[in-house]
């Protein structure tokens, strides 16, 4: 079965959900797929009533990315600064994070390229302080990052055995459409 | 157990109600990429055109090549004057905005299954879709460069 069939089958059977666009009239140019850790936040109930308008930003921003709007991405770890896509240290583990700056906190989703322009996204934090019940991730060399990436791994190989996320060094391998390196001139 | 259905998401944009704070930021952040996601292709098309480059486009505007590295970034810390400051700066344009309803569009025909193909494998690419709510169209001559 392709990975694409595998996506679809994962839909179908409510272990992955794709994003709920707000207008629906909006394209899907690219595709991100999510699990319930994931949707939960989207969805709400949340802590407390300033949390909706804050997830609300990160689904506009995520919604930029389905509706294949202008992207910045770093392929290097630890240097992805205002990027909107960072890959994450070590890059053979292929897990990426989608990064939803402002306001504060940030919001990271962190999760991997099944096909160039489809990402799954398997876990959340908050970046700078605790929020909505999740502790924050803080300093990027702390152990909350590590907890994330190895999370995202293995809801990968349950959900897709025999399948690699995909890899590569340029961002157009990842990104077909309007994408460019932060490193760019 | 709540079993109402849920609200349409532009129910009080029809209805003329009051719009909840959430909703107002989510168009608020929508508008903002929105911006940015014009900026940026005006850039990448500059840059295939013209050969610009970041350091070119920072020594234009009188900013330095950090900050202008930041603002093609992500559009975070924009302001108007950002948006006409990186217009006149990529393409001796300026903005003209542009807008239209959110409501009464048909349903996009390009869902999620559409990505992942017929059979699941990835249809042909497309070219981007034009964006948004709102449309920034800019006229004047470019700078040669």
């Amino acid at each position: 079965m392709s990975i694409k069939a595998a996506i679809k089958r994962h839909v179908r059977a409510g272990r992955l959900f794709p994003l709920d666009m707000n207008v629906e009239s909006d394209p899907w140019a690219r595709g991100i797929f999510f699990t319930g850790e994931v949707k939960a936040l989207l969805d709400g109930p949340w802590t407390a009533p300033e949390c909706g308008a804050r997830v609300l930003q990160l689904q506009a921003d995520l919604e930029s990315f389905v509706r294949g709007q202008s992207i910045v991405m770093c392929p290097e770890p630890f240097e992805a600064d205002d990027a909107f896509l960072g890959r994450l240290h070590p890059p053979a583990e292929r897990v990426w994070d989608i990064r939803s700056r402002n306001p504060s906190p940030g919001l990271r989703v962190f999760g991997l390229f099944a096909a160039p322009d489809v990402f799954i996204a398997f876990d959340w934090g908050p970046r700078s302080r605790d929020w909505n019940g999740r502790q924050a991730l803080g300093n990027r060399y702390g152990l909350l990052w590590e907890v994330a990436i190895r999370n995202c791994r293995g809801q990968w190989a349950e959900l897709f055995p025999g399948h690699e996320a995909v890899e590569g060094v340029e961002v157009h391998e990842f990104v077909t459409q309007k994408a460019i390196s932060r490193r760019s001139s | 157990m709540n079993l109402s259905p849920k609200r349409p998401f532009l129910e009080e944009v029809r209805s003329g109600e009051l719009i909840p704070a959430n909703k107002l930021a989510y168009f608020e952040q929508r508008a903002l990429n929105n911006f940015y996601d014009y900026v940026m292709t005006r850039f990448m098309a500059e840059k295939e055109r013209s050969q610009l480059t970041k350091a070119k486009l920072a020594e234009r505007i009188g900013r330095g090549p950090d900050q202008v590295n930041r603002w093609l970034a992500s559009p975070n810390n924009w302001t108007i004057a950002t948006v006409a400051r990186l217009l006149l700066g990529i393409a001796g344009e300026e903005p003209v905005l542009s807008s239209e309803s959110l409501l009464g569009k048909p349903r996009s025909n390009e869902y999620w299954e559409s990505i992942l193909g017929d059979d699941g494998d990835l249809p042909e690419l497309k070219a981007p879709p034009k964006t948004g709510t709102t449309r920034i169209d800019s006229k004047f001559e470019r700078i040669s460069t």
